[in-house]
This record gives C-alpha cells, structure tokens and sequence, in this order.
C-alpha cells in the first residue's frame, strides 16, 4: 500500500510540474504574442495619447467609428467597447486605462440597460483571464466577478482548462506563428452586418435603486478628475419601455440621449445593435451633435 | 456524482483509503461500507430514487430466495414471474410509458381520431436500465438453477449497487461478481496500478477524444440544415467517436476504480473500430450487454438452434430489443433493426464466426483486405449511428440526404466555435494509431515504458482535455 501511494503522490506531484510549466508557458505566450483579441489589442496601447476613448459594450463596439471622428475632426480615437460589457467590465476598463497609462482626454462611456445589469462579460474574461496576475485591477475584477476565482488564481493552468474553447493549444499555436486576426483593424470598431427582421426590444421599467457599481464609476471619475461623458447609444424605434431611458438620464450625469437617434430600421443589424451603415451615420450624429459642438465651445 | 468531476477526486480516494483501512477486521464491514458509499454515491445524482434502487434490491433478493425455497414448480415460476413482472414494469413505467402512450396517439391520429392519453411527467432514474438488467439475470439464473440465492442481504446489494458498475454498466453476472464480493480482498500493487492506469485511459478517452468530439458533433447535428455533405459526413465521424470514448472511457474508469477495490468486472470494449465485420464489432462494443441479450433472450428463444427462419428471426429479436433498451425513441429502435439488417448477410452466409482474433495479429499493418473490412465496417456502423444521435426519425433522414446531395460548397466549413471542421481529425488519427500499436493489450498504457505513458497522456488530458463544461457521460440516460 506504501508503494502505491507513494507512487501516485509521485504522478500527482508530476501532474502539478506539468501545469506549472502549462501555466508558465501559455502565460509567456499570450503576454507576447501579437493582439489576437480585443483586450489584448488593449494592453498593447500602454503609454499612448488619445482624445477620445469610447467604453461599454457591443453598442460602442459596433456603433463607433474612430476612422471616422479622426477624418472629419482630427481627434485620435480609440473604441474599447467589448462584447457582452456590463457596468462591471466598463469600471475595470476604466481602471486599466489608469493602470496601463493609457490616456483619454475625455472619455465617453455608453450606458443604457445595463445599467440595470449584474456580472460580467464572459467574453471579456476568457480575453483578460492570461493577465489575470498582471495587475491589482484585474485581479479584483476576477475576485468580484467569478466564482471560480481561487481556482483561476491559485490553481494552475486551471485558468487555461476552464477556458479550453477558447485559450487552448490551438490558440497558443496561432499566436506563436503570428496569426493575424481583425482586433487590431479600425482602432477597436467592430463593423456588423445586413439587417434582422426581428427589431423588437423591451427595455426594463425601473432603475436599481442602487447601483454600487455605477456609484464606483463616478467615485473614481471624480477622485481622477476624469473628462467622463455619458451617452446612450441608438435603439430600434419598436423599442418598449423606452420611458427608461428619460429615468436614467435623472441619475446619470453629463448624459447624451441619442436613444432614438436613428430612425431608419435598415440601419440597425438588430434591435440595439447598429450596422456598418448605421455606425457610419451615427458616428457623424456624435461627431455633430458631441464633438464639434464642445469643441467650439471650448 | 459523475466520474470526471470534482467530487469524485474526493469521493474515491476517501472511499479507498477507508475502505483498505477496513480490511484488517472483517470482510462483511468492508461490504458494509463499500455499499454506503455506493449509495451515497447514487443519492448524490438524487437521493429520491435510491428508493427504487433499494425496493428493487430488495424484491429480486426476496423473490430469489422464495423461488429457491419453493417446494413446487407453481409457486417457483410464481415467483419468478413476480420479479420479472415487477422489474420490468418499473423499468416500463419510467423509461417507456410515455413512449407507448404518444405512438399510440400518433397512430389514433393517423386514423383521424383526435386523443390525449395522460402520460406521465418523470425524470428517468439513472442507471435503472442497468440495474433492472443486473437484478433479472441473478432471478433467471436462480430460476433455470444455475446458481443459489444469495442470503446476505448486504452482499447481494453490493452486487447490484456496487458504486463502479451502477450508473453505466458494465452489466455483471451473478456468477461472476458475487464471488469476489463474498471473498477476502487483498491489497495488491500491481493490480491497484492497473486500476489506475486505466481509469487514467479513460479519462483521456472521455476528456479528449468523447468531449471534443462532442463539442463539433452537437454543432454539426443541430444545425444540419446549414452544413454541406463533408461537414454532415465528419460530424456523423465525430458522434462515433464521441460514443465510443464517452462509453468506453466510462466503462475504464469504471473497471479501473473496482481493480482498486480488488475487484475485477467484465470487460465492455475491445476495440471495436478494429472489426473486420458486424458480428466482430457486436462481440467488441457493449460487451456486456450483447452477451446479456444472447445468455438471457438469443438463447432462450431458440439462438441458432432450428432453421435460418428462426435464427433470423432471434437476431431481429436482440437486435430490436437492444435498440429499446437503449431508449425510448423510434431512432433507436431504427438504430437496432439497422445492425440486424447488416448482421443478417453475414447470417445467411454462415460468416458470423469468421473474425474471432485479434486483427493482423503481431503485425503491424493489416492487409489491404482488412483495412477495406475494417473500414466498410466503420462506415455502416458509422451510418447507424446517425440514427443514435439524431432526435427523431425525420433528423436523420434528412441529415443522411443532405449527405448524399454531395454539396461540397464551402469546403472544410467555419463553426460558431471558431473551428474548421476538419480540425479535429488530426486528434482522432493520433487516437487511432495509439489504439492500434495497442490492440492486443487491454489498454495502452499496459505493456514498458509505463510511467513515461502516464506522464505523456497526463499532459495530453490537460493540453486538449475538454474541461469547460463537465459533460454527462451519454450512457446515464439509458
């Protein structure tokens, strides 16, 4: 009984070897491999200047066009919006910003529904989840949001395993041969296309009462002394309990409503996502309406 | 509690080292214990049905004991026909009533006659196919006087409850498990790191090969209408794989773990992808349920005794049969009645024992002759199992005509997953070789340079193991 438990403490032992080095060696190749994601597109600014950066999700994603607002205004603009954000995944943006030194001249930052909405970006984690270690941000993020955050933290290459569709080895092997994806295109415009029949949309009737989250936000704007202005981007006109938005504007400081902006249905690819078309129209609308217009002002 | 999860890396070792502990007293509290734990093991998928787990018991130990008791012929087929009765009405009620009820609707329906039978709202219990099976054969067993009843209520519970065997098989005999039960187990090494080897096995059976498999397979079946013939092709590839290393895999966890226990259970696989004919990969796939049906209803119903009529007839029966147990859908009713058909050439012909050996034999390539059989077998198998995994009758159907319009657009096509579909290929021709170089060993990790093997299918589990999400091993809905 000696020798067999002697022997598969020795292969347990060897397992954890073996996920050391998994861990070490995946970990060495997503911090230098060239952007294949969104984030870490994000991590490679570190110490650049911009004028304007964009947070929130999808809506930011697909609706902003940087390209756009740098020919038509000259201002250096980079979209961070990520798939699936929740105000969550917007403050630790917001931090990182801070943290990679990364900085915005003003920030805009897209709130609507979610403001409404708890957790996080799954999408947005499996991207952030390599760095996880990399700074006192991050690794809150994963505190705050992720039950399987001792595991991610303490345990490794189970960070890796738990994500396995996503960061496994075929990844490794794209990133070591340098395989170029579109995340580092358009300065993080994501364009989305053709047109969905359904265009419906029930937004929720109430605020939260409270939102920790949001009170963070603006905690940390104000104690950074942030240029922050909040906007709402465009909703199909079906949109239901559009009345909230009208709520939100009371609670939300510096707020843009730009909630029935677009009118034309063929300029959405769904009810609350904008098609390339309708991000090209709508980011002259901001341009227009946002940053001329301040900027004449100042 | 599931094989691969968390809970079950605490589960055996505790259960182990408590168990060995025990040894030095008495046999009948190491039994005591081990049936504890298989019940808790069982309660902790839900506790309600070990109820029913524990009044099955109960009644074949009784009705077993009675019918040995029974001083004439009446009362003892009395008994018998009680048992089989009530097991097979459990196994009636929660796996096939609702089937019975809705063809039966649909049959009204097709006559114009609108109904609405009542049918039954329940979850099927978890292995209750595989314990009903265990419970009958013990009964028949003792009815045709091939063995004695068991009078210690904790052993013969054990013997249908054992924790290793009771969710998925493999399906003990009475003769065969019992003994070891009622025997003083001594701790051996060797046999212990057996035992881990092939839990070892399979676990890179079910975490590599059945769970990536089924990441593309699920994608590829339901969204069948999208997928041009070579993508229909490669997931129908998928789901026999997928099968095979979630069964087997399964099935070498659970022959590994009881080798730990110091108890040996029936072999359920060997190889069958390697089979150069039908017959051969029925004596290789399920092993203990194709030997279950031939012992306990070929036989019975004649076998291959009398004319051709009535040999084609039994193996329509088993097949058939083998199909419903499976579930209670039409697809596996189809799915049987299509192995029966390919049996049925090799029946006729009188061919059904050619293929007994193990495939080129202490060599390494097989002839040309072999890898066409071997493939040809692959490929029908492959065709039936589109039945097994399809929803319905119509799925399939039309996943098998979507195949034959040879729409080859796209080419290798994108998933939503970011995988071209031919990506796994790679994986499963690796699989292959390491399964042929092994297939006269009981598993690969037998034979020299043992520990390197561990090390190397350790590191492949965690490299391409599929640990996002833990899946169900397929064979627990049956």
């Amino acid at each position: 009984m000696k020798k067999f438990i002697v022997t598969i403490l020795s292969y347990l032992m060897a397992t954890f070897l073996i996920m050391f080095a998994l861990d070490f060696g995946y970990t060495k190749v997503y911090e230098n491999a060239k952007p294949r994601t969104k984030f870490q597109y994000f991590r490679s600014l570190k110490n650049k200047q911009f004028d304007c950066v964009f947070l929130g999700s999808s809506r930011v994603e697909n609706g902003i066009i940087p390209t756009i607002i740098k020919e038509k205004t000259g201002l250096e603009t980079l979209n961070m919006g990520f798939q699936a954000s929740k105000l969550n995944d917007i403050y630790t943006i917001l931090q990182l910003l801070k943290e990679y030194n990364i900085q915005g001249k003003r920030i805009f930052i897209q709130i609507d529904y979610i403001y409404n909405l708890k957790g996080n970006s799954k999408i947005l984690q499996y991207q952030m989840i390599p760095f996880i270690n990399e700074n006192e941000v991050l690794n809150k993020h994963f505190k705050n949001n992720s039950e399987d955050y001792f595991g991610y933290n303490y345990v490794p290459f189970y960070r890796y395993s738990r994500n396995d569709l996503k960061l496994n080895f075929r990844e490794i092997l794209l990133s070591i041969a340098k395989k170029k994806t579109n995340a580092m295109e358009g300065n993080g415009y994501a364009p989305k296309y053709g047109t969905s029949k359904n265009h419906r949309l029930t937004l929720p009737t109430e605020l939260e009462k409270e939102n920790v989250v949001f009170d963070s936000i603006i905690k940390y704007i104000e104690k950074n002394k942030i240029n922050a202005t909040f906007y709402c981007a465009p909703f199909c006109y079906h949109g239901k309990n559009m009345e909230f938005i009208a709520k939100l504007k009371n609670k939300v400081p510096n707020f843009y409503d730009f909630s029935r902006a677009v009118s034309d249905e063929k300029l959405f690819q769904n009810s609350n996502h904008l098609n390339h078309d309708g991000a090209i129209y709508f980011t002259n609308i901001f341009i227009d309406q946002v940053l001329l217009k301040n900027n004449i002002e100042e | 509690m599931l094989f691969n999860s968390i809970s079950y890396l605490f589960f055996l070792p505790i259960v182990f080292a408590i168990y060995w502990m025990l040894n030095a007293r008495k046999l009948k509290w190491q039994n005591l214990f081990l049936l504890t734990a298989s019940y808790f093991f069982y309660a902790c998928w839900d506790w309600r049905f070990l109820f029913l787990l524990m009044f099955s018991t109960g009644l074949d130990y009784f009705t077993g004991i009675k019918m040995f008791e029974a001083k004439s012929v009446k009362l003892k087929k009395f008994w018998f026909f009680a048992s089989i009765f009530i097991n097979v009405g459990f196994l009636g009620v929660f796996k096939y009533y609702n089937f019975f009820i809705e063809s039966f609707e649909d049959l009204l329906t097709n006559f114009g006659v609108t109904s609405h039978f009542w049918t039954l709202k329940i979850i099927l219990p978890v292995g209750i196919s595989f314990y009903t099976f265990h419970g009958l054969s013990y009964v028949i067993d003792i009815y045709y006087n091939r063995i004695k009843p068991e009078k210690n209520i904790v052993d013969y519970s054990l013997f249908v409850s054992y924790f290793p065997l009771l969710v998925a098989g493999p399906i003990e005999r009475a003769t065969h498990l019992l003994p070891q039960i009622k025997k003083k187990r001594v701790f051996n090494y060797e046999n212990a790191m057996e035992g881990f080897y092939q839990i070892l096995w399979g676990l890179f059976k079910k975490l590599v090969i059945a769970d990536s498999c089924a990441v593309y397979a699920n994608e590829i079946f339901d969204n069948h209408q999208s997928m041009n013939s070579i993508s229909l092709l490669l997931g129908a590839v998928y789901f026999s794989f997928q099968i095979y290393g979630d069964f087997s895999g399964y099935s070498d966890i659970a022959l590994g773990t009881s080798k730990l226990f110091g108890i040996d259970l029936l072999r359920n696989f060997n190889y069958p992808y390697f089979s150069r004919d039908i017959a051969e990969f029925w004596r290789r796939w399920h092993i203990s349920l194709s030997t279950w049906f031939r012992d306990y209803l070929y036989i019975p119903l004649g076998g291959s005794k009398g004319g051709m009529t009535t040999k084609i007839r039994n193996t329509f029966i088993i097949f058939l049969v083998s199909g419903f147990w499976h579930g209670a859908n039409w697809t596996f009713i189809i799915w049987g009645f299509l192995n029966a058909l390919f049996f049925l050439p090799l029946l006729i012909t009188n061919n059904n024992r050619n293929n007994i050996s193990i495939v080129a034999e202490g060599k390494m390539f097989p002839t040309i002759k072999e890898f066409f059989s071997i493939l040809l077998t692959f490929t029908i198998t492959t065709f039936a199992w589109i039945f097994f995994r399809s929803n319905t009758v119509s799925q399939a159907i039309e996943f098998i005509k979507n195949i034959f319009k040879f729409n080859v657009n796209g080419g290798f096509q994108y998933l939503t997953f970011d995988r071209y579909t031919i990506e796994l290929v790679f994986l499963l021709l690796l699989f292959l070789f390491i399964e042929w170089i092994s297939r006269e060993r009981v598993h690969p990790v037998f034979g020299k340079f043992k520990s390197l093997k561990v090390i190397a299918i350790i590191t492949m589990i965690l490299i391409f193991g599929v640990f996002s999400e833990a899946k169900e091993f397929i064979y627990f809905q049956f």
